[in-house]
């Protein structure tokens, strides 16, 4: 009988869904603005992508903030870890980059906890493109016509880069979470909130051992 | 390709009639502003998208009272101009003829023009702020005349000759000999020049300036924007294509590499398993 452990707390999954929702709005309206997608960049189709890209950004924002609030102990948890690091984890990044994701086998690779390092430097950098794409979006949203002109023009700049990074993190993380052979497994713990025993062993020993440790406390 | 036509506007000869700004008008049937009396003839007092040329009444005290220099304004029809590079749909262009076109219904309003000009000329009509809906709108040096082989309104309207159009070599030929003349001629000469020769590839609208640009508000380097704008457009988003294209293909070679591998283990697993107890 698989055993189920509980590795993401409800409103990490309502955060990250909603997150994934409005991101994926606010991607294919940026790039129909960005590119001037022809049908739906100009006129009212124009008008109607830029609302939507403005109310998709709102959505965002709200989505982290909810996280923040509603799931500030996991987010604290996660604050807290994400920011922790060690000579392991660049170790575990190189390893896993040439030899781990490639043939499978562990080698030297560093023991995973809560998150491998991968995951850790997809959560700190995406969090610095949002903070960046909402900042510049909100100059850029007000600032139109009428704002300091410098100001502007650094945030649209800013507006292009931090897209690049956010969107290039979206495809390495929606390749290895959906579709890597050795990784797949991965979404289930978002889309159920559990993962099997054997996905924790394998992907996150150390976070597994922790899990453990706390069941037997609780228990004794 | 044809020759690049030019104007040449010598601001020693204009005396702020303002005919240019009411044929502009005319000719690009632009709606007349209600404005109140600030205590200049300046007006209205600034570009808006119902003005696409002003005349700049700039004061000083002289020796009999207020003495006035002019500074028509309008777009300056960069060859180098940042408006069209950051122009992400193309309504902003740089014409052979060596103007800045501008097609409105083609513009989704984003102000990158209007932000990027280092002249603060696009002007947007902003029709919703919560839409983020605007319309660009700035001289168009006459496109439709120019195009057809007209001369801009503004220089066929101007009485007193301080406006001339024709090829650009000629003009900014014309612009050095007249500077070359005032120097001799005026006492105060030393500080006339022409703007806008060199600058920005060649300035489609050049100016004699009877004093340094400073003095009209127009920067004497204005290159950055453009420079800015070029490197974002020219240099990072084709390098952040290449990063994407390069990780596409990796993740493919990778996606092929790892399967295999995985496809291996669980047949080594079956092997390993054959001869022993089934569980």
């Amino acid at each position: 009988m698989t055993r189920w452990i509980r590795r993401f707390s409800v409103p990490q999954q309502w955060a990250h869904w909603l997150y994934a929702l409005f991101f994926s709005v606010l991607a294919v309206t940026g790039v129909v603005i960005a590119f001037s997608v022809p049908g739906f960049a100009v006129g009212e189709a124009g008008a109607a992508t830029r609302v939507l890209h403005r109310f998709a950004a709102i959505g965002l924002i709200v989505s982290a903030v909810y996280y923040a609030v509603f799931g500030h102990k996991s987010a604290g948890r996660d604050m807290r870890f994400i920011f922790t690091w060690s000579r392991d984890d660049l170790k575990w990044l190189w390893s896993a980059a040439t030899r781990f994701y490639w043939i499978g086998e562990r080698g030297d690779l560093p023991e995973e906890g809560r998150y491998n390092a991968g995951q850790k430097l997809n959560y700190l950098a995406q969090l610095v493109g949002f903070a960046v794409l909402a900042v510049t979006g909100i100059v850029m949203w007000l600032g139109a016509g009428s704002g300091s002109a410098d100001w502007f023009k650094v945030s649209v700049i800013l507006h292009d880069l931090a897209t690049f990074l956010v969107i290039g993190l979206f495809a390495v993380h929606f390749y290895l979470t959906t579709m890597h052979p050795l990784t797949k497994e991965a979404i289930t713990g978002m889309v159920t909130g559990y993962v099997t025993e054997e996905y924790a062993r394998e992907h996150h020993p150390a976070w597994l051992r922790e899990v453990e440790a706390d069941e037997a406390r609780k228990t004794a | 390709m044809r020759d690049k036509v030019a104007t040449l506007i010598d601001l020693t000869k204009c005396v702020g009639c303002r005919a240019c700004q009411v044929a502009c008008k005319e000719w690009n049937g632009l709606e007349g502003q209600t404005t109140s009396n600030r205590g200049t003839y300046e007006n209205p007092p600034s570009l808006s998208p119902e003005t696409w040329t002003k005349i700049d009444f700039i004061e000083s005290s002289g020796e009999e009272g207020v003495d006035w220099t002019f500074l028509k304004q309008q777009c300056l029809h960069c060859t180098d101009a940042a408006c069209a590079e950051v122009c992400p749909t193309k309504a902003l262009r740089t014409h052979p003829l060596g103007f800045v076109s501008l097609e409105e219904d083609r513009c989704n309003g984003c102000g990158y023009c209007a932000e990027f000009c280092p002249f603060g000329i696009p002007q947007m009509k902003i029709t919703s702020l919560l839409a983020g809906t605007a319309v660009a709108s700035k001289c168009t040096f006459c496109q439709d005349r120019l195009t057809s082989g007209m001369e801009p309104i503004c220089s066929k309207s101007c009485p007193a000759g301080a406006i001339s159009f024709g090829l650009r070599n000629d003009m900014v030929l014309k612009g050095e000999e007249r500077v070359a003349a005032l120097k001799e001629s005026r006492d105060d000469g030393a500080k006339i020049n022409l703007y806008g020769a060199n600058l920005l590839g060649g300035l489609g609208m050049m100016y004699v300036l009877p004093d340094e640009p400073g003095a009209f508000g127009l920067p004497s380097d204005p290159s950055g924007s453009y420079s800015l704008a070029a490197a974002w457009q020219g240099l990072l988003q084709p390098l952040g294509g290449i990063l994407i294209g390069v990780g596409a293909v990796t993740a493919g070679i990778n996606w092929i590499i790892a399967r295999r591998m995985a496809n291996q283990a669980v047949a080594a697993r079956a092997e390993a398993g054959k001869g022993a107890d089934r569980d």
